[in-house]
């Protein structure tokens, strides 16, 4: 009788086991240096970066990436959510606008890093809140076969492409930022103008401009309007593709630049290693890594070594853009998106 | 005592299916009325609607249709249990491997812009869930009587009739069948996503994920809550269903080659073919080993986070369903958990992060909080329906035993309480593996899951990473649901 009941004691004990095994897989709680960040840079780019730091100085980076569809948005307005209580050290955007307007709600802390001082000053907050790095540009993605490809933004006004073109939701990413800056270089008036006909002209709005480009990979349309980084990881892979930069004529306005930031975030919980990859992110270090890297970004500082890619997009004509300025535009802009560009 | 127990739990129900209205409008910096008809009446919102509303009624007409027929099928076969096994084995296929072994075999076969077309996700979706359909219709749906059986067997009716006949006297099952799987669908989330399409539960999390807009979030809430509020008659047929009853599963017919073919094309097409696409499209064996390398982070924490939110939520369920078991008459608890089955994970995952962000709660505990509330309402739904009942002899022999009444209860516990709480955790297992939309918002730093990298990482045209960790995800899936089936195993023996 003792047996039997020894032998059911011993079967169940056994049968824990597998649990306990599973469990030791839980959390570890270290006593590692550890820094907290958040970043709206397409994960298959930002993470060799993250890894590099950590192999170099040993700090764990715990990531918050955003999804897609949410890009920058989502995490800007995380960071206000949480401004009691903030969890983020580091905020690295893959834009600019959205960073400044955490500026205005007093959630980035100054930090005046060594490694900024080469940056061009017009890249940088002039009270050290935020600082720019590696850009990307504006530009339109199409099949190396399309016959007479669209190169300025008035294209896509074109009647010939009707329904044939995409775009991101403007009401995100570095298309909120290009809706910003376009109201205030362009003025209200014909900014709306201009989404109107847009929309007249059957512009597809997908989430964000990596669905725009697989739209053009799969053929589903003729071409979109993207960032350098998506349309330069699909070339970069040998695929049958090109891009073109608008408005590059000698009356045209240049195509739009757009730094990464980053930024210290106010009462983070870990502001010594935050300071520590503020300063790793703005080596020249990562400015080349990224440039070398599938996102082909542009560095800021003439110094850093890039492929020939990179390199003529550093001579391309760009807008002379007011980022806080375009900033405070962006109120009235997505309102009007909102109702008169994404309503059916 | 009995009313007030009643009264109590029916309040706690009626907290937990008002909770994410109530957090919403207690967290939220400010609501306005005004905005929120607004969102209600915006076109916006009424297109996506009846987009996504008819979406979700085609893939649940065509699930419902299809899993009736595989049922009756399972159930006239010898040997249904082999079927009941392979076709709970593809619950291991999450959304996200399903869609991408598609999406690889139409980069093969050519068919790429159809699966992205609305009859893709429609096919998709109809595909996703026809296995737990046929398991479910097949465990809950009530044999003819005998007397119906002899009648149908006298008029000797051809297939319309026959069909017919059928279609009356189910059709109250059927319309909750469809209800339940409707609602399913309409939330579907990650489907959606991967085929580049909106719809109402990614509209819902753009409103609140992106730009934590409480007043756009609680009209996209209200507005899908008054149509759930109306179908909610229909779900009340399915308490009319049989719990599993041996006679159902007597073999009645041969097992011919066509109905094999037939009963095996859902496992064909929901695991195998996709699993085929998902390993012609792996890069080589290095890579791979590099990804498991880059990844090992996301895999441990799919380990812990779904074994412990299994453990814990099931134990819950199970606890609260063993309570409804001795009330098997009480309608309302019916009705709470048929609402609780209808509310989106996408709202539970908004109302989670909003709740732990207003009151400053973060790490582990709000990534557990906001996977186990969302599987709460299939966990005890399956807890309630298919597993907590028992059989009115133990529960006479258990009141006349004269040992104390835990004594009584050891055996009970060690023989039918346990290995069913096991297998009520592997679904638990199972359905927070794949839960996506509620952790999204709410995952700690360097808290990222598989099932999370996947959503991050689906847009970049990076069609190798994607389909090893989807490859990933469903090997990793099985190795963590086999402890509870070992155990389960050990304890049965």
């Amino acid at each position: 009788m003792i047996s039997l009941r020894l032998y059911h004691t011993l079967k169940f004990s056994i049968s824990l086991l597998p649990f306990l095994v599973l469990l030791s897989c839980s959390e570890q709680t270290d006593t590692k240096k550890v820094v907290v960040l958040y970043t709206s840079l397409d994960r298959p780019h930002s993470e060799p970066v993250i890894r590099q730091f950590e192999e170099q100085t040993g700090i764990t980076v715990q990531t918050v990436y955003d999804t897609e569809a949410a890009k920058t948005v989502g995490l800007t307005n995380r960071l206000i959510a949480e401004k009691r209580n903030p969890t983020a050290d580091v905020f690295w955007n893959s834009e600019v606008i959205r960073t400044i307007r955490l500026q205005e709600k007093n959630i980035l802390e100054p930090y005046q890093s060594a490694e900024a001082k080469s940056i061009p000053s017009h890249m940088k907050d002039p009270d050290h809140h935020w600082t720019g790095f590696a850009a990307r540009c504006r530009c339109f993605f199409f099949h190396k076969d399309l016959p007479s490809p669209p190169r300025e933004l008035n294209d896509m006004l074109d009647p010939r492409w009707k329904g044939k073109f995409a775009i991101a939701n403007p009401l995100f990413g570095t298309t909120n930022t290009h809706l910003g800056v376009q109201w205030q270089k362009w003025g209200a008036e014909k900014t709306r103008a201009f989404y109107k006909k847009l929309k007249q002209n059957g512009a597809i709005i997908v989430p964000g401009n990596a669905m725009a480009r697989d739209m053009v990979l799969s053929g589903e349309i003729d071409f979109c309007l993207t960032d350098t980084d998506d349309a330069w990881s699909s070339i970069l892979q040998d695929k049958p593709f090109k891009v073109s930069y608008p408005d590059q004529d000698k009356q045209s306005e240049g195509t739009l630049f757009i730094p990464n930031t980053v930024a210290l975030i106010r009462n983070g919980p870990n502001p010594d290693t935050a300071r520590e990859l503020i300063d790793y992110l703005l080596s020249t270090e990562v400015e080349s890594q990224l440039a070398h890297s599938q996102s082909s970004q542009i560095p800021l500082r003439k110094e850093v070594d890039t492929p020939r890619h990179v390199s003529e997009m550093k001579t391309l004509k760009i807008i002379s853009a007011d980022f806080p300025r375009a900033s405070q535009t962006l109120d009235d802009a997505g309102q009007f998106i909102q109702t008169n560009f994404l309503e059916p | 005592m009995k009313r007030v127990y009643s009264t109590l739990l029916v309040l706690v129900f009626l907290l937990l299916l008002t909770a994410p209205i109530i957090t919403l409008i207690l967290t939220a910096p400010e609501i306005q009325w005004l905005s929120i008809k607004e969102s209600i009446q915006s076109e916006q919102l009424r297109a996506l609607g009846k987009k996504t509303a008819s979406i979700a009624a085609w893939s649940s007409f065509l699930t419902v249709v299809l899993g009736v027929c595989l049922s009756s099928h399972i159930r006239a076969t010898p040997k249904s249990i082999v079927w009941f096994i392979l076709y709970g084995l593809c619950f291991l296929t999450s959304p996200y491997f399903l869609t991408q072994g598609w999406i690889n075999a139409a980069g093969s076969l050519n068919f790429t812009k159809l699966l992205h077309s609305t009859t893709g996700l429609i096919a998709l979706q109809t595909l996703y869930y026809l296995p737990f359909t046929a398991i479910l219709i097949s465990l809950t749906l009530p044999s003819h009587t005998e007397e119906q059986e002899n009648t149908l067997a006298l008029c000797k009716p051809n297939i319309i009739k026959k069909l017919l006949l059928k279609h009356s006297l189910y059709r109250f099952h059927l319309l909750s069948y469809f209800t339940l799987f409707f609602w399913l669908n309409f939330w579907q989330y990650e489907m959606p996503s991967m085929l580049r399409q909106t719809n109402y539960c990614l509209g819902l999390y753009a409103a609140f994920g992106s730009f934590f807009d409480y007043n756009q979030a609680l009209g996209y809430t209200l507005y899908s809550a008054r149509w759930a509020l109306l179908t909610l008659p229909f779900l009340l047929f399915l308490k009319r269903g049989n719990s599993l009853d041996q006679r159902n599963l007597q073999p009645k017919n041969k097992l011919t080659w066509l109905r094999s073919l037939f009963l095996f094309t859902p496992p064909l097409l929901v695991m195998l073919i996709p699993s085929y696409y998902i390993i012609q499209e792996l890069p080589d064996g290095q890579e791979i080993f590099q990804i498991y390398k880059n990844y090992t982070q996301d895999i441990k924490n799919t380990a812990y986070t779904s074994s412990i939110v299994a453990l814990v939520t099931s134990l819950l369920c199970y606890i609260l369903s063993t309570l409804f078991d001795s009330r098997k008459n009480n309608l309302i608890h019916f009705v709470c958990i048929s609402l609780l089955i209808t509310t989106p994970t996408i709202l539970i995952g908004i109302t989670t992060a909003s709740l732990c962000t207003y009151a400053g709660i973060s790490g582990t505990i709000r990534q557990f909080l906001a996977i186990g509330s969302a599987i709460f309402p299939l966990l005890l739904f399956s807890s309630t329906f298919l597993l907590a009942r028992n059989s009115t002899s133990q529960q006479q022999t258990l009141k006349l035993s004269p040992l104390h009444y835990l004594r009584a209860q050891s055996p009970l516990i060690r023989k039918i309480y346990l290995p069913r709480y096991l297998v009520l955790c592997s679904i638990g297992v199972l359905l927070a593996l794949k839960e996506v939309t509620s952790s999204l918002l709410n995952y700690p730093p360097g808290g990222s899951t598989l099932v999370l990298s996947i959503e991050t990482m689906l847009h970049f045209d990076q069609k190798e990473l994607v389909t090893t960790l989807c490859l990933f995800q469903l090997i990793f899936g099985f190795i963590i649901l086999s402890p509870f089936l070992l155990s389960y195993h050990l304890l049965r023996r």
